[in-house]
């Protein structure tokens, strides 16, 4: 049994923690809690900012044989892509004719709320889910989706408070979403988070085929998540012949090290 | 009236300002160097080199602030600080009952200990994944390992640091007499 002589200082401890503790519970501290939060986002945007570029001035010591490889990789990649981009505009094109024609209604009516990361959460696993400085006062609710800059989708909101909210990240362990192949047979799949690293897609039908480098976006069929927004690349395809179902491994485009400016999407 | 306040305005401040960096700053680190856990380790210090009852007022600053950080459950900063706290208040005065650099370590190592079983094992009923105890994985025992390593790190610095401005501490080797 633990003695303690002076009893008094534990009394008041307990005292005051029982008062903060009801005075939350019945929301009359909110106000304050609010206020100092709002108070505090700009210091802790800042720090998080100076964090970040640490983290990304640690990770960046390579040798330039490697960075050289990579940059060669990166401009092949690049010529590729701006052939597709080509193309891509010359059907945009015609498919705002044809729309025009037709009449249709452009069915993405979603828009985005720009967020600060502010601080990252400890949690039991290794998942460091983000916290943003928007909330419920901004229109915020679970489910919603959040992307990059540069608009492939990091995760999703968890959780929500008045003006702050939680990120779980698409390689979090528990962050699932609906997810499609970006092949000729639109593949459906779930993707869940492995270890903090990298995403796997599950619940592939053995029949379908995939392939390392397919692109895998959002399906849509998520409540609160539009369809196509881009998760990652498959890296590895796991396909035993005695298993129902097949799995791939996904690697995110972005490095979520390195993310300062969120953006959610608001259906 | 404001000498009686400045001790608390001082914690206050300071411990505001432990939480932000550990928050904000700390957790945006790469691994290893993101496992620094600066509150705890101020907090120890404090009821080492001040008295339980200064570390009681620091817990309430920084168990507040952490917890208006947190999504888990209102008070679980606070809770886990205080039987931190409460179990190195325990251990100083019944076994390290000399205020030398060998104790301050030991208890860094010990609160460290406790503090991470005391929060994981909140955490595991908390979020009700009942599946895998913490107990038995690699990366608890790491985080552990390098959050150790960083208090007695820091441990040696501030107790050389205040060794120099203050006379509350035993030199490291004790002189024979």
């Amino acid at each position: 049994m633990i003695k303690i002589k002076n009893n008094k200082p534990i009394f008041i401890f307990l005292a005051v923690c029982g008062l903060l503790l009801f005075l939350h519970g019945i929301r009359v501290l909110r106000p304050v809690e609010n206020f100092l939060i709002s108070l505090v986002r700009p210091l802790s945007s800042r720090l998080y900012n100076w964090g970040t570029a640490v983290s990304h001035s640690y990770g960046a010591d390579q040798d330039i044989a490697s960075l050289q490889s990579q940059v060669d990789k990166l401009a092949g990649e690049v010529a590729l892509l701006t052939v597709a981009n080509s193309r891509c505009l010359e059907i945009d094109n015609e498919n705002k004719k044809l729309r025009d024609i037709l009449v249709f209604k452009n069915s993405s009516n979603f828009r985005l709320l720009l967020a600060s990361v502010i601080a990252k959460e400890a949690s039991i696993e290794d998942s460091r889910d983000l916290i943003i400085n928007r909330g419920r006062e901004d229109g915020l609710s679970v489910g919603l989706g959040v992307i990059s800059e540069s608009g492939e989708i990091v995760g999703k909101i968890v959780e929500v408070k008045d003006n702050m909210s939680k990120i779980c990240l698409t390689t979090s362990p528990n962050c699932q979403f609906a997810a499609s192949v970006q092949n000729q047979s639109r593949t459906q799949g779930i993707t869940d988070g492995d270890l903090g690293l990298t995403i796997k897609m599950t619940y592939i039908p053995q029949l379908e085929k995939i392939s390392p480098n397919d692109l895998i976006i959002t399906s849509g069929l998520g409540e609160m998540i539009p369809r196509g927004l881009v998760i990652g690349k498959v890296t590895q395809v796991k396909n035993e012949s005695n298993e129902v179902w097949q799995a791939a491994t996904i690697e995110p485009l972005t490095n979520f090290d390195n993310l300062t400016i969120v953006s959610v999407v608001i259906p | 009236m404001l000498k009686r306040i400045w001790p608390f305005i001082f914690i206050f401040l300071f411990f505001s300002c432990a939480v932000w960096l550990q928050v904000s700053l700390i957790f945006a680190w790469p691994s290893f160097f993101n496992q620094i856990n600066l509150v705890l380790i101020v907090l120890i210090f404090t009821l080492f080199f001040f008295d339980f009852y200064s570390a009681l007022q620091a817990i309430i600053v920084s168990g507040f602030w952490l917890d208006l950080y947190s999504f888990n459950f209102f008070g679980f900063y606070l809770i886990i600080f205080f039987l931190t706290i409460l179990l190195a208040d325990w251990i100083l005065r019944s076994w390290l009952t000399n205020r030398s650099l060998y104790s301050f370590l030991l208890l860094i190592i010990l609160s460290t200990l406790s503090y991470n079983l005391i929060i994981n094992t909140f955490w595991y009923f908390y979020s009700g994944n009942l599946v895998g105890f913490f107990l038995w994985q690699v990366d608890f025992w790491r985080a552990v390992l390098w959050q150790i390593a960083w208090g007695a790190l820091a441990a040696l610095l501030m107790f050389n640091l205040v060794g120099f401005v203050a006379r509350r501490f035993q030199p490291f080797f004790l002189k024979k007499q």
